[in-house]
């Protein structure tokens, strides 16, 4: 069977309203490929790269939702979970990404439990490229993969002033005394400067995001463990597929948990007064469990 | 007692699921309250029809009508949270059963010696009538076992014994017969000074053979956890209180027993280092705790004060300290002193040394009539000796830290601080062999003997400033690593941070310092530190309300959130050593 997942909020920390993670769960491929084929007639007849709910018409999004609320009739589920952002300030020893982790685990693990080879798909935040790490990484030296790749290009002039003011922009949270000599580098070279910190800040992105679904994984393994040690010690686990998707790589069911996720981020657990039919349905077919903690 | 129940997962794979699930009561009384549900209406609803058809079929004459039924089960709660449907005629076939052995057991059924319960209800058709149907089964029916009962309640511990013993093979029925041993069991603990292998044997004993009983089991745990408490073991309860939650529900706690689970665990967190997760246990603690109980308020202020402390909110740890105190000292408790060895901690960590040492002579005195345990011994030594080396006064800080090292205890702390003291006398070369026989052995770096990662961190940490004060910058910049990574293995960021200020103080040469940040960078300090700042800075206005309602809004800045922009603000190419030091110098973190 197949999930999808996604979530809302801001995860880092400095999120005032409320944190949401939601997974959808679909039994046939086929209803998968139905609900693909209706997602890009609808990115047709609205013109859209991507479904992003702040980004869409409001006829588009309304059509959006009609699409959803039928395929959730149809028999695919979504579990919703809402959190007080007061959850990522609990812990001493558990840092926001490593409560993260676990909060998406425990969904994982719960709506995959039983399921002998669950696919699931991930469109995951973790936040391993800080700007910290990244003048670090300049430093270091490169795998000869990269080193390659990294000689033969050179960053072209129509973006390298908008690159420079996006790290300007970044690094200026970084404490002066983790700064060194980088501001003075970006003075004097700052081709080279942008450059190197672009190169810095991929590397960072790709090895974060490899650390952090390894350490995903294990904590849906350890969580179907002691699942199944408690509950039934006879059950076999599954073996986990975890493919990461980016909401904008048109993956039909990431595209519709993101939707949900930001429906449920701005009302709550309940449709607001003005929705229209579509979300009312929508908020009658999803499961949506609110954890005060 | 465990079931096996079809199931049905959220994706609607199908399994089967063990359940562990225990009657709270069973009665046939049209009034009884029924509590502690995790079943359903429905399922209920099925599984007393089906238990009344069962009963018809055994005792056809009866004609029972009704029954309530009162169930607990973890597995079932968690089947919930899980969204793990049980199948509703599995369920209350498997309830059904379970219902039947209770009654049966309830009659002296032995599920090895007879048949099984539904033939062995039909053979005592009396005896259930007797006990279900003209009295009530969990009442106490001996009414001599209710004055011991009252004997012991007004502490009269002996006549309560005697009372006991001379009735005990006069009693009838299996609730007497178990209120009788659970009240020999209580009298046993009045008369134990301290922790016992027999009466531990006997504890597990009486927990394995009620394993079926809830209501039974959570008594003799909470009378043991509480005569583990005042006999000052501070280890076993909370284990005994994980052992406890992962088999019952904590729907069937009291107010007082909750209380007593929140403030173990609170303090269970804090001994981690848990500081966020502690201060949540101490305000659950909070708010079961009964408004006239001040032993218990004053325990769970006192047990807080280092939350406060450690993260340097030194007026609220001291208001904390002072009101624990102030109802200790009222209430003549010799835990007064405990109160006062707080208050040495706040001005230690203040800076104020030679006030935590007239503080921590005075916890002497007064600790001198009690009987320590050997942890606190150890620990009220090594404070007077670390306030005495600040103080300068290092004759009188070698006889606290022989006093501190004859209590057995080697977790590093004792060491620790004779390094300090080697330290502020300039004494390197002794420093160096003192670390080489202590600090640097790998049997003290893990394993059963290993020390205290808090003291590794601080050894290693005293061994780099010795080594900068002597300009030997890569010996003293390989100590500082150690150092950071002893504190990061166990999350003291706020020491790990403390201590990468070190190289800037001593003027470190460029190119170590360039690697000294790249490490830094490795370990993402800067990151983790600002992630604790930002959590952690919160504490006050969140938690210290809680036990002071009266206390003015908070509006300044804490010293946490004070010392982290002063930290933004150093530049790395122009910073002034002076600077840094006066910045270490604002609070003491060894």
């Amino acid at each position: 069977m197949y999930y999808f997942y996604d979530e809302s909020g801001n995860w880092s920390g400095r999120e005032r309203f409320r944190l949401v993670m939601g997974g959808l769960h679909v039994q046939e491929q086929t209803d998968l490929n139905r609900l693909t084929m209706e997602f890009k007639l609808l990115k047709a007849s609205h013109n859209l790269a991507y479904l992003h709910a702040n980004e869409m018409s409001k006829a588009a999004l309304e059509e959006c939702f009609q699409i959803i609320a039928s395929f959730l009739a149809g028999g695919a589920r979504a579990y919703l979970r809402i959190f007080p952002p007061k959850i990522l300030f609990e812990s001493t020893r558990m840092s926001f990404e490593e409560i993260y982790i676990d909060r998406a685990a425990s969904l994982v693990s719960t709506m995959i439990l039983g399921d002998k080879e669950p696919q699931i798909f991930y469109d995951m935040k973790f936040h391993y490229a800080y700007p910290q790490n990244i003048l670090s990484g300049i430093r270091q030296k490169k795998p000869y993969y990269y080193k390659r790749v990294m000689d033969a290009h050179a960053i072209k002039d129509s973006v390298l002033s908008a690159e420079k003011t996006r790290i300007e922009a970044k690094i200026k949270k970084v404490p002066k005394y983790e700064l060194a000599s980088y501001v003075q580098q970006l003075a004097q070279n700052e081709e080279q400067a942008v450059s190197d910190y672009l190169w810095s800040e991929l590397i960072l992105q790709v090895q974060g995001k490899e650390q952090a679904r390894e350490l995903f994984r294990a904590a849906i393994l350890n969580n179907l463990k002691a699942y199944t040690a408690a509950l039934n010690p006879t059950v076999e686990l599954p073996s986990l597929n975890i493919n990461y998707i980016a909401k904008n790589n048109n993956n039909a069911g990431v595209e519709l948990i993101d939707i949900l996720c930001n429906l449920v981020y701005g009302n709550g657990s309940k449709a607001s007064q003005s929705a229209t039919g579509a979300v009312r349905n929508i908020y009658q077919l999803m499961t949506i469990e609110e954890n005060e903690e | 007692m465990n079931i096996k129940i079809q199931s049905t997962a959220f994706n609607g794979s199908k399994m089967l699921s063990n359940v562990d699930v225990f009657i709270l009561s069973l009665s046939f009384a049209s009034d009884k309250v029924e509590q502690n549900q995790p079943l359903s209406q429905r399922a209920l609803s099925e599984t007393k029809a089906a238990l009344l058809k069962a009963l018809a079929d055994i005792y056809p004459k009866l004609q029972l009508s009704s029954v309530s039924l009162s169930i607990a089960s973890n597995d079932l709660e968690r089947l919930r949270s899980l969204r793990i449907v049980p199948d509703a005629a599995s369920l209350s076939a498997a309830l059904v059963n379970v219902a039947l052995h209770y009654i049966a057991t309830e009659l002296d059924y032995q599920p090895s010696a007879d048949k099984d319960p539904a033939a062995y209800l039909s053979s005592h058709e009396a005896d259930f009538k007797q006990s279900f149907l003209t009295q009530s089964q969990a009442e106490i029916s001996h009414p001599s076992l209710k004055r011991a009962i009252e004997l012991y309640r007004d502490k009269k511990y002996v006549d309560a014994f005697s009372l006991l013993n001379s009735i005990y093979s006069e009693l009838g029925t299996r609730n007497d017969r178990l209120e009788a041993d659970l009240l020999s069991f209580m009298l046993r603990l009045k008369n134990q000074p301290s922790f016992s292998v027999e009466t531990e044997t006997a504890f597990r004993s009486a927990a394995k053979s009620l394993a079926d009983h809830p209501d039974f089991v959570k008594r003799y745990y909470f009378e043991y956890i509480r005569f583990l408490e005042n006999v000052r073991d501070f280890s076993r309860p909370q284990k005994l209180l994980q052992e406890f939650e992962a088999t019952y529900p904590l729907s069937l706690l009291s107010d007082s027993e909750l209380l007593l689970l929140h403030h173990l665990k609170g303090r269970a967190e804090y001994a981690r280092g848990d500081y966020l997760k502690a201060l949540d246990s101490f305000a659950d603690a909070l708010t079961v705790l009964d408004p006239q109980d001040q032993q218990n308020y004053a325990k769970i202020l006192n047990s807080s004060v280092n939350c406060f402390n450690d993260n340097l909110f030194f007026d609220e740890a001291e208001w904390l300290a002072n009101k624990a105190k102030g109802i200790r000292e009222l209430l003549n408790l010799s835990e007064s002193f405990e109160s006062l060895s707080c208050l040495a901690g706040i001005m230690a960590r203040r800076g104020e040394h030679q006030k935590a040492l007239d503080l921590l002579k005075d916890v002497e005195a007064k600790s001198s009539s009690l009987i320590l345990t050997a942890a606190e011994h150890n620990r009220l030594y090594n404070y007077l000796a670390k306030n005495a080396v600040f103080c300068g006064l290092y004759p009188e800080a070698e006889d606290y830290l022989a006093e501190a090292d004859s209590t057995g205890i080697h977790k590093g702390f004792s060491a620790q601080i004779r390094l300090l003291l080697l330290f502020k006398q300039q004494r390197f070369a002794q420093m160096e062999q003192l670390f080489g026989k202590t600090f640097m052995l790998p049997e003290n770096h893990r394993g059963e003997h290993a020390y205290d990662l808090f003291a590794l961190g601080w050894a290693y940490a005293l061994m780099a400033e010795a080594a900068f004060v002597q300009n030997e910058f890569k010996d003293g910049l390989l100590y500082l690593a150690d150092a950071l990574g002893f504190f990061l293995k166990d999350k003291y960021i706020l020491e790990a941070r403390y201590i990468a200020l070190l190289p800037l103080v001593y003027c470190m040469p460029d190119a170590l310092l360039s690697i000294f940040r790249e490490t830094l960078a490795e370990h993402q300090l800067a990151e983790l530190f600002a992630e604790f700042v930002s959590k952690h800075s919160g504490i006050a206005s969140i938690y210290y309300p809680k036990y002071n309602p009266q206390a003015d809004e908070i509006s300044t800045p804490s010293t946490l959130a004070d010392f982290a922009q002063s930290l933004d603000e150093i530049d790395a190419d122009h910073y002034d050593p002076a600077i840094i030091k006066q910045l270490m110098q604002g609070f003491c973190l060894v």
